[in-house]
């Protein structure tokens, strides 16, 4: 997974076609999307080690899941974050499983 | 529905076949150009695609972007993990299916490796054998909802708690379900007022530990 800060400034030179919010995700088609973490939940040490993280804003979520691992650096409550991969649509909603990852900084 | 099939072997042809008699459309995926060849290709909707199905660029060639369901049933385990990570985590396929050759790598069937439903002959056959020999204890026939939910089935013996009993007066937890009863080789549909003999197959769809521990109880003394 990349993990990287950038800048407002630098993402603001990207187009913003680009990058979708949580409401205009759409399955089964790579995309990059912006939001924020609303929740982040880790499996329990009984169970498969799964972070499941829900991204998106007041119109729109998504729920993202990294396997393997309990914790991603810099994935925390409120955080804003660029996800890229395919999502899958589930009961739950759409569901990116292991997308790339970009914290993005607010200030 | 779009299905494909990761592995031209006896079972993934077989599969092939059945699901095109159901009028699915199924693309079949080998390494093995002599495998391919044993396909009757005359079959309408079935497609065929040579290649490696752990590689990315084969499963597009596949119509894998499309599909509704990608069943991974080579006869190697690491490819099917791979074959289902892959449909998962690269394509967002909504249904994958993985077989289990070995089934000491049963465990890893799960969704760290985008496996939503797991299939492995030797449990299977395990449970099958145990429910056909066994008398007053719980057998788990089948898994679903990534092992969340189970069909179990307990033939009730004759010091079972639960004869005698309408199935309405059963104390069965909230998270279970009688879904039928097999009495003298016929089904009964699981209505309240039915009363509960020795001998009387009972199966019961359940989700979780708790509930299944619960069931136990309620059938077996």
């Amino acid at each position: 997974m990349a993990l990287f800060k950038r800048t407002s400034k630098e993402l603001s030179q990207e187009s913003p076609s680009d990058i979708l919010r949580a409401k205009d995700a759409v399955p089964r088609v790579r995309i990059r999307m912006q939001g924020t973490v609303l929740r982040v939940k880790a499996k329990p040490a009984a169970g498969l080690p799964t972070l499941i993280v829900t991204l998106g804003d007041d119109q729109g979520r998504v729920q993202a899941h990294w396997t393997g691992r309990r914790s991603v650096p810099g994935v925390t409550l409120g955080a804003t974050l660029i996800i890229e991969g395919v999502a899958t649509p589930t009961v739950d909603g759409l569901v990116f499983l292991n997308p790339l990852c970009e914290t993005v900084a607010t200030h | 529905m779009k299905i494909v099939i990761a592995g031209a072997g006896s079972v993934g042809r077989y599969m092939a076949q059945e699901l095109l008699g159901f009028g699915h459309e199924v693309c079949l995926i080998d390494t093995e150009a002599s495998a391919l060849e044993k396909v009757d290709k005359s079959m309408q909707g079935l497609s065929v695609s040579w290649g490696d199905a752990c590689d990315i660029a084969t499963l597009e060639k596949s119509g894998i972007a499309q599909a509704d369901v990608v069943a991974a049933v080579t006869g190697d385990d690491e490819d099917n993990l791979v074959i289902s990570l892959l449909a998962k985590q690269e394509f967002g396929v909504p249904r994958v299916v993985a077989r289990v050759n070995n089934p000491n790598n049963h465990w890893m069937f799960n969704e760290m490796w985008g496996v939503d439903v797991s299939v492995s002959t030797p449990h299977l056959l395990t449970a099958l054998v145990e429910e056909a020999v066994t008398t007053g204890s719980l057998v788990r026939l089948m898994s679903f909802d990534r092992g969340n939910a189970a069909l179990e089935e307990v033939r009730l013996a004759e010091g079972s708690p639960a004869i005698g009993k309408q199935i309405s007066e059963l104390q069965l937890p909230r998270d279970s379900t009688i879904v039928g009863i097999i009495r003298d080789a016929h089904v009964m549909a699981p209505s309240g007022e039915i009363v509960l003999r020795a001998n009387d197959e009972v199966l019961v769809l359940l989700t979780g530990e708790d509930s299944e521990n619960a069931v136990r109880q309620t059938f077996i003394s």
